[in-house]
């Protein structure tokens, strides 16, 4: 549980509430704390937004109801639509699992059931590593170890820190490194990063380049001279992201022959990386697994979730989004939103929608930091009466009509 | 609930009872005396012409962990499935699910089976996924020995209580019920590009050897009372004539307790026409003069698998013999591994002698209680294949069969033609019940003894070993049943067992300003608490 770290004086708290893992994105830094008073306020020990919005966010909201069509309603009345929703549905879609491990275990616990799709909102760049890794395998390390023993990190692609704010703090702003004197150099291949790797790889292979790119030289001859270059792959808005995460995965691998080198593989969407291995675990594949048929099978084309809806081959949509308030994607479906408490609807509002707590806030939980090498404890810090994903979809699983209450 | 199951062969080694036709008793979870009057019993099984034991304990089988699903993630097309196997239960459709893992062990009638690679820092999702595996018991074994804070230890001449103290703490942040070391200092010395590790080798930057930091765990377990020894994965493995390092290794041991795992990989000759041979002999003889040691075999069946290990530097080699040819390594804050799919071939000269050197070990290590069945999941072969291998070890002319079709060179060549000996019952209760048990210090199973937990397997006598313990006729855990005729009949949770030895608390400061150092994390998103994994996960944790 939370700790408190300061004394109160005077009755009155002022000491600040050690937060535990903030679960708001794939870092999942855990060395903020919250003022006790008002713990609706900025965390301090950072200026990260996305900490901030996130905490203070789900801190607003302890309570929320369950709306029908948009109209608040009771949990049995909620309920109850929402499974006849899922009893009527051809092809269920099971997507966003912004959310944890516990929210995750419970859209696969539904999507078998009724023999629907589970996909994640960050499915697309997660579909692609797995093309990637399915066909070739990889070498790839993890945060700490960049950080203790890496001495050149080459962003290939684009700038991580939208989705990751903390990750170049964490990384290069470190006094304390195991194995290294100094923070690695940084090399930001952020154009043509396709031409670049694949030129550095023919220099590698001393075959014949008759005009490299000076940044191809000069990368190849940083690469010869250090001990353990690490290649960060961002690849999320370029059109060629496959095949420059496949040049540069053998790029590391043709470096290893006689050196050390590694990809920092970083599953960026919050949830994505748990998302990811709680549905390998399940299903022995991952995301974009069907049980459809009565057991699993995985597509990563045909079974991604936006088109699943835009193709209409879906006929519902259930959204699980806990840690994040954003809406879900505009569609024609039906749809039941298993959501933060504090999101809301302009348009259309879901059939359905199930407030729940959010992790790390208001229930315990566990979250995959952004290379899935370690899940992290989440602790609830605010007292809540939402009930958790894994609640509802106990209640969802039932064949029961009978009206009964989440919490 | 009082049960009765009366009138099965009973094989009970640890009280002596060797195929005898008796009752046995339960009530609800346990073992109880029969009642002074039979028709007490709430519930009889009729099993005359049944052979009955103790649900069966698997101490070497990677079921669990970051290595394990990666792999499975690696290799979807090893296991697409094509049906449900049971309508009614969650994911029976899922080949190679945790799900799948518990139903497929408990139809062997298996009821505990130990996961012996848990790296600490990815220790949560190992319980995460034993958490999501029905039916059987479970557990793991935390690796150490390649952890920068141990080797840092080592290297500034701590004190062995202090080596102590810090394995103790990351049993209790780990949550695991012993120690495993993986080639002591190998992926150590990988991240300092060096590609090879002997025993007596140093690891760069440390100066300690792969004997210093093997030896110092190996105390530490000792000394704070542990009851499974350390479980060791010797260096050099896969490298003919590393016969040599497993025999240095159980001389390192020092006439202390140590577990060598899957030695079968380690029981290379590297003489002959092809520079591999069987070092089968040397290595049994060993085994059976220095009873500190017990072993698993590691065995080798042929067919398609992955190997999944810790041992990056084997595996970082092993990625020219990939089959499929795609391979991945992987290295982490406090050790590596990598994932490396093979096809062992029946034709193939080294895959033969791998074949006959496992069951070479198995057949000449003269003590039952000290040689266990493992196929070192699925390095070896997956564990679905045990029923096959009793088969030819209880079965010589099943063996023989064999041997005809195999590389006739490695037939040849190999000691097996030359062994006649054949495991009974007894042997199977012993090897994968009583031992086990008393090997990881779980004293409630593994018999039949009043009190014992009520894990109890019955199998229908078959001439064909294989087919009769591919499918227990009933499979009780804790007084449940859970398979009938070689089917699951219910999925019930088991629970996950861990150790916590005392340590002096100023480890843990030491540790936790490490980690403000070095780590992305504090130690308390590190720690794994019996409440938290509950709550969160459902998962009972029992303590020893």
């Amino acid at each position: 549980m939370s700790q408190i770290d300061d004394t109160t004086l005077d009755g009155r708290p002022t000491g600040r509430l050690q937060a535990g893992a903030c679960p708001f994105c794939a870092m999942l830094c855990d060395d903020l704390s919250l003022p006790l008073h008002k713990p609706q306020s900025a965390p301090s020990g950072t200026t990260c937004a996305k900490a901030t919005d996130g905490f203070s966010r789900a801190l607003q909201a302890a309570a929320a109801n369950p709306l029908i069509n948009g109209i608040q309603g009771s949990w049995p009345q909620a309920l109850q639509k929402a499974r006849s929703l899922l009893q009527s549905a051809r092809f269920p879609l099971f997507h966003g699992l912004i959310g944890d491990l516990l929210d995750c275990r419970a859209a696969l616990r539904l999507a078998e059931r009724y023999g629907g799709v589970v996909d994640h909102e960050d499915g697309d760049a997660i579909a692609r590593s797995l093309a990637v890794y399915q066909d070739s395998g990889w070498i790839t390390t993890s945060l700490g170890e960049v950080r203790n023993r890496a001495d050149l990190v080459v962003i290939v692609g684009d700038q991580p820190d939208a989705a990751l704010p903390r990750l170049r703090e964490k990384l290069f702003a470190s006094t304390d490194r195991l194995h290294a004197e100094q923070a690695p150099r940084l090399v930001e291949l952020t154009t043509d990063p396709l031409d670049i790797i694949d030129q550095v790889r023919i220099l590698f292979g001393a075959r014949p380049l008759p005009a490299p790119d000076d940044r191809a030289v000069d990368l190849h001859e940083l690469l010869l001279h250090s001990r353990y270059p690490v290649f960060l792959p961002v690849p999320k808005e370029n059109p060629y992201a496959e095949m420059i995460l496949r040049s540069t995965a053998d790029l590391v691998r043709i470096i290893n022959e006689t050196s050390r080198a590694a990809l920092l593989m970083l599953v960026s969407g919050t949830g994505g990386a748990t998302a990811q291995h709680a549905a390998a675990w399940h299903s022995g594949f991952g995301i974009r697994t069907s049980f459809a048929l009565g057991f699993p099978e995985q597509d990563l084309h045909r079974y991604a979730g936006t088109r699943l809806l835009q193709g209409e081959e879906s006929d519902l949509l259930v959204w699980i989004s806990s840690l994040s308030d954003q809406a879900p994607p505009a569609c024609k479906q039906p749809s039941i939103v298993i959501g933060h408490p504090m999101m809301r609807f302009d348009d259309r509002p879901p059939d359905v929608f199930l407030p729940v707590a959010v992790p790390g806030v208001h229930r315990s939980g566990f979250l995959h930091r952004a290379d899935g090498l370690h899940m992290l404890p989440l602790q609830a810090i605010a007292e809540s009466d939402l009930p958790g994903t894994a609640e509802l979809a106990e209640q969802l699983l039932e064949s029961t009509t009978e009206a009964e209450s989440p919490c | 609930m009082l049960t009765r199951l009366k009138g099965a062969r009973v094989y009970d080694p640890a009280h002596q009872v060797v195929g005898e036709v008796r009752d046995v008793w339960f009530r609800d979870a346990h073992i109880c005396a029969a009642p002074p009057r039979p028709s007490a019993a709430d519930q009889t099984f009729e099993l005359e012409g049944k052979v009955l034991m103790a649900g069966a304990i698997d101490i070497h089988s990677h079921i669990a962990g970051g290595n394990v699903n990666n792999a499975r993630v690696l290799l979807p097309e090893q296991h697409l499935a094509e049906r449900a196997r049971y309508a009614h239960l969650p994911f029976a459709g899922a080949k190679w699910s945790t799900y799948d893992t518990g139903y497929r062990y408990a139809e062997m009638g298996f009821t505990t089976v130990v996961e012996p690679a848990v790296l600490p820092i990815n220790a949560s999702q190992a319980h995460a996924e034993l958490a999501n595996i029905p039916i059987i018991d479970k557990a793991g074994l935390a690796i150490l020995g390649n952890d920068d804070f141990l080797l840092r230890m080592l290297r500034d001449g701590a004190e062995q209580q202090r080596i102590n103290d810090y394995i103790a703490w990351t049993l209790h942040a780990t949550r695991c019920l012993g120690v495993k070391v993986i080639n002591a200092g190998g992926a150590a010395a990988f991240k300092f590009n060096q590609r090879h590790m002997s025993l007596d080798e140093e690891v760069p930057m440390y100066g300690v050897t792969s004997r210093r930091i093997l030896n110092a765990v190996q105390r530490a377990v000792v000394q704070l009372g542990i009851a499974h020894p350390v479980h060791v994965h010797c260096n050099n493995l896969g490298v003919p004539g590393n016969v040599q390092t497993a025999l240095a290794t159980i001389e390192a041991a020092d006439g202390l307790p140590m577990h060598l795992a899957h030695v079968q990989f380690y029981g290379y000759g590297d003489e002959g026409p092809h520079g591999f041979s069987s070092g089968a002999r040397a290595l049994a003889d060993a085994v059976n003069t220095n009873r500190n040691i017990s072993i698993d075999v590691g065995q080798v069946m042929f067919g398609q698998t992955v190997t999944i290990s810790g041992d990056v530097l084997r595996q970082f080699d092993a990625r020219r013999i990939a089959s499929p040819k795609k391979w991945v390594v992987w290295e982490s804050e406090d050790g590596g591994g990598g994932i490396v799919p093979y096809r062992y071939r029946a034709g193939n000269y080294v895959n033969a002698v791998q074949w006959a050197i496992g069951l070479e070990l198995f057949l000449l290590v003269d003590d039952p209680w000290r040689v266990f069945f493992t196929t070192d999941h699925p390095n070896g072969a997956p564990f679905t294949t045990y029923p096959e291998l009793f088969r030819l070890l209880m079965d010589r002319d099943h063996r023989n069969r064999w041997l005809s079709s195999i590389n006739a060179e490695a037939a040849d060549v190999c000691l097996l033609r030359h062994l006649d000996r054949e495991y009974d019952l007894n042997d199977i209760a012993v090897m994968t019940r009583a031992a086990p048990a008393r090997l990881l210090g779980l004293s409630d199973r593994g018999h039949l003894g009043i009190g014992a937990l009520a894990d109890i397997a019955v199998y229908d006598e078959k001439d064909d070993k294989a087919a009769m313990f591919a499918h227990a006729h009933l499979l009780f855990k804790d007084g449940k049943k859970v398979v009938h005729q070689g089917r699951v009949t219910e999925p019930v949770q088991g629970r996950t067992h861990a150790v916590a030895p005392d340590y002096a608390p100023n480890i843990e400061r030491s540790v936790g300003d490490y980690f403000d150092r070095y780590h992305f994390m504090k130690t308390s998103s590190y720690k794994l608490s019996i409440e938290h994994l509950a709550e969160t996960l459902g998962q009972e944790l029992v303590l020893h």
